[in-house]
């Protein structure tokens, strides 16, 4: 609509140019596609700058036109087409639509590129892709699709999937920026995928650097849907899935008359005799099966409505979605494990006249989440020797055996939900003084809130679980945000010069609030109602808040200039203020620029019958990432009192030292590419070398305990990062017939992760620690994330070797590398990274009459997994089936497995713990039949498509590790920031991931 | 090569387009990223007034309560090095702890690093306030008591630091200026330079603190206090006669001994007469103040995680009829004056004895729903110890009648017979073995043992592989030494 005026106005002034001939004729005619008229196409005279174009109906007149002369018809996203005049008076041209031409505009930063235009490396989702998958975050349904993009799922409700673009290149925060129709925000876990029209990831420096400071992890730029269409148009869709989740892949572990076996040969190891007896236990519990549902339901539901209406063109769409997890819980006081979803989201657009346009756009999500607290790990380690819940009703204890919790106990004596809402709006305006230049401005505000409470009823297991008194958590925080952006572009052809200009001005500010509350003795009787802080007792309460406010102001400009058709240059800088750091050190500029050359448009290829396009491309750029914590030395706001007289009294003092002088991380970036076309476009791809640098990489490094600070780590800028790697992608799309076409994609990215430069000590040991071993160390040359400990070499097999070794039988020898007859610190080495060396993903789509069928496939090779799980043992954990299986017993000669034992000198971080994390995974299947008019008895149904479809997401995983999933999310870790990162590998209570079972439906009419 | 273009583009928009965009859209003013910190008070605005000096004061107390400072590194130090105890709890917990009860640790080994920061968490507090209030306008009076009382806990900072590791460095101020110039990475002071900085802190604090407090202030650092510590730190020394003069000073400040030896420990019975000084640790509303000493030490399968087993060596230790071998040590099997059956969860597994000085009886002992045990203060200092301080100085300056006096009135209160001998060396020996017996398992012995000279012949008769020359010190943290890029220097034999 907008576009129809522009060119209506283009039109009426270019009617003033037209020359006025003598033996001429005047030609009139209507251009049309398959659908009708269109309005704004180009009719010119070929060989002069004599032309007009289409009004409203697709009508034309051209006056004083040469008889002998040619017409050249075009229109964006259509085939040109040349028609001699012939002394013809009406011409009347059906346009057929070029499908390449149309997916080749590409949302960027700040506006759209052509696709050849491009100097960067930018991968592009549509919606189609997006949909395809039942995923309730539209990332998630990305994993495997596109190169230098690795993409970890979690199966947990509700939860985001991590996103690293081409590497780890923070320890701090290192998730991509996404920009939600110029919103710039941090969790898109607000955003149903039907609401998505195109996901555009920017993934070298010289695309993403337009933002800057706020670059340095890429950049993810989402369009939202808007209406469209021409004329009054209006369009309905349904679209609907609903299936089921299943587990799969759980381990197996020992059961009781395989646990008492293990138990009594750790006591033997210990030296003791056996104590217990397999007559002595009825029970034989399978605690996996007791906390994990055979099934969990999934439902989606997505309504749009768009169109048109005079000069407006409008978007409203509604989503609801509800996601199960896959806990068994709901029983006790627990109120489940799920995620529901709703969102609505309206947007307008109006094209008030030739020289304004304004809109605006509402979306409103609101969340909710019943949370149990997730007994995986208590499952894998408790032993199988008693009962959930006795015949009598009382919850089976380990007392006797150990300090262990009863997971059904974990499950139902919590009660945990969580309530958000996020509310995104957004007003824009445009002006076009004159036709080459736009000029908008834009405010968004970005709300969003977050209830929850915890509570804790009395209850008793065991010795060690339970509460005498009742507790209560709360907790509310909120999120304030306003973005207001400004700009204006320049776009003019002069010759054999295109050149856009952009330039742009932006303030923002982003405010946090957050208050914790909790108190104890709060009654409880089914009713949430009575889940207040002030019902309990308040003499004892504890309340505590939080806040901070940080602000943005950016300046930033852009020059995309093509010479000749061939030559690219793209160059970008912004300069960027952030109030989270010192004034001193508060401002910087990151600029870019990126060069490319089309080669298929020389003339040397211009003939060539194998490349139907050929581009070079080479692009650098510097970004930052300000999400980085400021460091300031403050008072202590450890709440602990002293008493005095039985009384307390406020104590605190100067307790962290910090460093005030923190400024953003650094990346710099050099990207080599090549893309291509080749036969007829049936097979086209890209590959690109690209080389990050992280410098001034914030994170902790340990302070000399003497100097007294509480924090013993002190986050600074403290290292460099480097990764670097190969993505390379293809796509074959074949048409072979009228009934049947086929696509075929694949792609594959490396990464080589390494640590180049730490300050001051040259190692930092960081993770969980098992009695007192760190299992992770940053040091320079390996990858963020290695894992440290010792090697082992084989198990003592007789008393003769376990007297000269100090040891005992069945006990883990390890490598002394230091070779000083002592195994400590000095004998420790790194064991493996959770960095994989490459990820890969394919998969084909085919299409027959009304039959479409999918499979993606998609996999990660080369890293490794801690298996925390198995080596966190205290006493008389369980034991999983592995290792019951290949064990150590007396005379086996069994050299890779300990006898039972939960000796902590054998159990010191090692190799023995460190897994592969290699997986190759069906990520999908889908079929689907497109329900033809034919069949029905109506020849002309309501509808215009109508489609139903199954599919299999992650129906079958092979890989060797042997915990629950190689696809560690966090892993379950409670970690400081960064732990996530850091982190990443270690298998710590992960909420496993599912396979899911779908019937869906989309309807449009 | 990249300044010079940056250095250009900024000159450019500083010059011409901030000015020409401000003009365009009346928004931009430098202050926009002039934000103040939210929700946080900044280093410089705390130390300003009597309220901010009394609360940094206090810090310095409810830092004891830190499970650096009471929890397994002061079980695995000050306990588990001793001939009274052994590990305890399930074999496979925390086994790493048996290289303390077998003298096999290293310098990585867990909880060394722990104490370590702990003390000079500890440090860094008292010189926060030794630093910054001398300027604070404020109460002459108060401000004298609050700096003594700083002075007093960074001596017995130090004086712990010292016993554990010989010398280490000291700080006596706050080094100045930004995070990359203050200097802390300083080397080890000598044995002889530490004690001199502990005693010349002990005794300015023993002149300015007051003998008691008003009862909203008890359990703040005392004169008694101050003096008990210069007394032992006397006796480590081995200058008797000033031990001797300040036992004696002590004496007159009205301290006795608690009539009842079991029930001196209690909850209920904290800062009585007998008590020097005690880590208030308290089941609170909120637990803040709950330390896990008691948590870690008491009844497992009951009372907490069983840690600290007493030896059969030390059950022996006491003579017939001596009333504290029953409060010190808890059995299984035995009903306590309080009613609890001691059954241990009935597990084989779990030790049979335990410390009896941090039972909480089961009505309380969970209090609040805070930590196990969470009542028991730590009772760092008390007359009894003085006595034998007394007695053992008298008795090396061959006093022994001064000595015996001192020493009978705590075998009174055992339940004893007065001991009689006056030969010195028979004497000596009986005032050790009546230290052990009073103080066990109370955190002194393995110093003591090492004071007297005879840590190795002691500790490797009960079977551990302490080499003498090496263990009567503990190894620095190999992490610090690696942090201060060996700046820091190890111990012999480490």
């Amino acid at each position: 609509m907008k576009l129809k005026f522009l060119l209506l106005f283009l039109s009426l002034t270019s009617m003033q140019s037209v020359l006025h001939a003598q033996d001429n004729i005047s030609i009139s005619g209507t251009i049309s596609d398959s659908q009708g008229p269109l309005p704004g196409a180009s009719v010119v005279i070929k060989g002069s700058t004599t032309g007009t174009q289409t009004d409203f109906d697709g009508n034309y007149v051209l006056d004083a036109v040469p008889s002998d002369a040619t017409l050249e018809i075009s229109y964006i996203g259509y085939a040109n087409q040349s028609v001699p005049v012939d002394g013809q008076t009406t011409i009347n041209i059906t346009l057929q639509e070029d499908a390449q031409a149309l997916e080749e505009v590409v949302v960027v930063g700040y506006g759209t590129q052509q696709k050849e235009d491009i100097t960067g490396s930018i991968s592009v989702v549509d919606n189609e892709e997006l949909t395809k998958q039942p995923n309730s975050n539209p990332l998630s349904s990305v994993q495997g699709k596109v190169s230098g993009v690795n993409i970890t799922n979690s199966g947990r409700p509700g939860a985001s999937p991590n996103v690293r673009i081409r590497g780890v290149g923070s320890v701090g925060n290192a998730d991509p920026l996404y920009v939600v129709d110029g919103v710039l925000t941090n969790n898109i876990s607000y955003l149903s995928s039907n609401d998505i029209e195109s996901m555009s990831i920017l993934k070298d420096a010289s695309s993403a650097a337009i933002y800057g400071i706020r670059a340095a992890n890429g950049v993810i730029v989402i369009k939202t849907k808007r209406g469209k269409g021409t004329g009054d148009d209006v369009s309905f869709t349904y679209e609907a899935f609903a299936g089921f989740q299943r587990v799969t892949d759980i381990p197996e572990l020992a059961n009781t008359a395989q646990y008492i076996e293990l138990f009594n040969e750790k006591r033997a190891f210990e030296g003791n005799a056996d104590r217990l007896s397999p007559t002595d236990y009825n029970a034989d519990t399978d605690w996996f099966e007791e906390v994990i549902k055979k099934s969990a339901l999934t439902t989606s539901h997505n309504i749009s409505i768009s169109g048109t209406s005079k000069k407006t063109q409008y978007y409203l769409g509604f989503g609801y979605f509800n996601q199960e997890g896959v806990l068994d819980a709901g029983r006790g006081i627990n109120t489940g494990n799920d995620f529901r979803r709703l969102t609505g989201r309206a947007g307008l657009d109006i094209d008030l006249n030739d020289y304004f346009t304004f809109g605006g756009s509402v979306a409103y999500t609101d969340t909710q989440n019943n949370n149990s607290t997730e007994p995986f790990a208590q499952a894998y380690i408790v032993p199988p020797i008693f009962n959930p819940i006795n015949p009598d009703g009382t919850y089976g204890s380990p007392d006797g055996v150990g300090n262990f919790a009863n997971p059904r106990g974990t499950l139902d004596f919590s009660r945990q939900k969580a309530e958000g809402i996020r509310v995104l709006a957004n007003v824009y305006a445009e002006i076009k003084p004159v036709e080459s230049v736009a000029i908008r401005t834009s405010f968004s505000g970005d709300y969003s809130n977050n209830k929850s409470f915890n509570y804790t009823p009395v209850y008793r297991i065991s010795q060690t679980q339970g509460s005498d008194i009742s507790n209560l958590g709360r907790n509310y925080n909120e999120n304030d945000n306003w973005l207001w952006e400004n700009t204006i572009t320049w776009t003019q052809t002069l010759g054999k010069h295109d050149l856009t200009l952009l330039g742009g001005f932006s303030q923002e500010e982003r405010i946090f609030f957050g208050m914790n509350g909790s108190v104890q003795d709060v009654p409880f009787n089914g009713d949430d109602s009575l889940l207040y802080l002030n019902l309990g007792n308040t003499e004892q309460d504890q309340i505590s808040d939080e806040g901070s406010k940080t602000r943005f102001q950016s300046l930033f400009g852009r020059v995309q200039y093509k010479f000749n058709g061939k030559y690219l240059l793209n160059a970008t800088v912004r300069r960027d203020g952030s109030s989270n750091f010192s004034n001193d050190l508060n401002t910087d500029i990151f600029p870019s620029v990126g060069i490319g050359w089309i080669v298929s448009n020389e003339n040397f290829l211009a003939e060539s019958t194998i490349f139907n396009s050929l581009k070079l491309k080479a692009s650098w750029g510097q970004l930052g990432n300000a999400n980085v914590q400021r460091g300031f030395d403050i008072t202590a706001t450890d709440p602990v009192p002293a008493y005095f007289g039985g009384l307390p009294q406020i104590a605190r003092s100067i307790s962290e030292f910090s460093d005030p002088t923190i400024f953003w991380e650094l990346v710099e970036e050099y990207d080599l590419g090549l893309e291509f076309t080749v036969l007829e476009n049936k097979l086209s791809g890209e590959i690109n070398y690209y080389n990050r640098t992280t410098s001034d990489a914030v994170f902790a490094v340990t302070q000399l305990a003497s100097s007294g600070a509480t924090n013993t780590q002190l986050l600074t800028n403290a290292g460099s990062f480097n990764n670097k790697g190969v993505e390379a992608s293809l796509n074959w799309r074949d048409q072979v017939s009228d009934d049947f076409n086929y696509s075929i994609y694949g792609n594959v990215t490396t990464i080589k992760n390494e640590i180049t430069e730490i300050i001051g000590s040259s190692f930092l040991n960081t993770g969980p620690a098992l009695f007192g071993n760190p299992i992770v160390r940053l040091e320079e040359g390996v990858a963020i994330g290695s894992y440290y400990g010792l090697q082992t070499d084989g198990v003592v097999q007789t008393e003769a070797e376990a007297e000269a070794l100090g040891s005992t039988v069945g006990a883990f020898k390890f490598n002394d590398l230091n070779g000083d007859g002592l195994i400590g610190e000095d004998d420790k080495s790194f064991l493996g990274s959770p960095i994989p060396d490459f990820t890969y993903g394919f998969g084909f789509n085919l299409n027959y009459i009304n039959v479409d069928f999918g499979m993606d496939f998609q996999g990660v090779a080369g890293n490794e997994i801690y298996n925390f799980n198995k080596n966190s043992r205290f006493g008389n954990e369980n034991w999983d089936l592995d290792f019951y299986e290949n064990r150590w017993t007396p005379g086996s000669g069994v050299t890779d497995y300990p006898a039972p034992n939960s000796d902590q000198n054998t159990l010191r971080p090692s190799n023995f713990f460190v897994e592969k994390g290699d997986y190759f995974r069906i990520r999908n299947i889908q079929l689907g039949y497109t329900i033809p008019a034919s069949i029905l008895v109506r020849e002309n149904p309501f509808w215009d498509t109508l489609r139903v479809y199954i599919n299999a997401q992650n129906p079958f995983t092979a890989f060797e590790y042997t915990g629950f999933s190689p696809e560690l999310n966090g892993g379950g870790v409670d970690n400081p920031p960064g732990g996530a990162v850091v982190n990443s590998g270690i298998d710590r209570n992960v909420y496993p991931i599912s396979a899911t079972y779908n019937l869906g439906v989309n309807l449009k009419f | 090569m990249l300044a010079t273009p940056k250095y250009l583009i900024e000159k450019i928009i500083k010059r011409l387009f901030i000015p020409c965009v401000c003009l365009a859209f009346f928004a931009c003013t430098k202050d926009f990223l002039e934000v103040p910190r939210e929700a946080q008070q900044p280093a410089e605005e705390f130390f300003v007034n009597q309220q901010d000096a009394v609360e940094a004061v206090n810090k310095m107390y409810a830092h004891q309560t830190g499970f650096d400072l009471v929890g397994f590194p002061h079980l695995a130090i000050f306990q588990l090095t001793s001939d009274d105890s052994d590990k305890g709890s399930n074999p496979g917990d925390a086994a790493f702890l048996n290289d303390y009860v077998n003298f096999t640790f290293s310098s990585t080994a867990f909880s060394i690093d722990g104490y370590w920061t702990g003390q000079y968490q500890g440090i860094n507090y008292a010189n926060q306030v030794l630093a910054n209030i001398p300027a604070i306008p404020m109460d002459d009076n108060l401000k004298a008591r609050l700096l003594a009382e700083a002075q007093f806990f960074r001596a017995f900072h130090y004086f712990n630091l010292v016993r554990v590791f010989g010398g280490v460095p000291i700080y006596e101020g706050l080094p100045e200026g930004s995070i990359e110039e203050r200097e802390y990475n300083i080397p080890r002071n000598s044995v002889d330079e530490v004690y001199e900085l502990i005693t010349t802190d002990f005794t300015q604090a023993a002149e300015n603190l007051p003998i008691t407090y008003g009862a909203t202030e008890i359990g703040r650092a005392t004169k008694g206090a101050a003096t008990g510590f210069l007394a032992k730190v006397a006796l480590y020394r081995e200058d008797f006669t000033q031990a001797v003069t300040l036992t004696d000073e002590v004496a007159g400040m009205g301290y006795d001994l608690f009539p009842d030896y079991y029930q001196f420990f209690r909850p209920a019975n904290e800062y009585n007469v007998e008590s020097l000084f005690e880590i208030q640790s308290t089941a609170d509303g909120n637990c803040e103040s709950a330390s896990q000493y008691g948590q870690v030490q008491g009844v497992r399968g009951q009372f907490g995680f069983g840690f600290n087993f007493p030896t059969e060596d030390l059950v022996n230790a006491y003579e017939e009829g001596d009333v504290r071998r029953d409060a010190t040590i808890l059995f299984v099997g035995e009903t306590t004056p309080e009613g609890d059956l001691i059954t241990a969860g009935d597990n084989p597994d779990n030790p049979i004895r335990y410390n009896q000085k941090v039972y909480v009886p089961e009505a309380s002992f969970r209090r609040n729903n805070c930590v196990d045990n969470a009542d028991i203060n730590i009772k760092v200092l008390r007359y009894a110890e003085i006595l034998l301080i007394n007695a053992e100085a008298n008795n090396e300056l061959g006093n022994t009648a001064a000595a015996l006096v001192s020493l009978n009135r705590v075998r009174e209160r055992a339940g004893l017979e007065a001991v009689t001998v006056t030969d010195q060396g028979q004497l000596r020996d009986a005032i050790w073995r009546e230290r052990r017996v009073e103080l066990a398992l109370e955190g002194d012995r393995f110093f003591d043992l090492v004071r007297q000279g005879r840590a190795a012949e002691v500790l490797q008769a009960s079977g551990t592989q302490f080499t003498a020359g090496v263990n009567e010190i503990l190894p620095i943290p190999a992490n610090q030494i690696s942090l201060s890029q060996g700046v820091l220097e190890q111990n012999p034999g480490y």
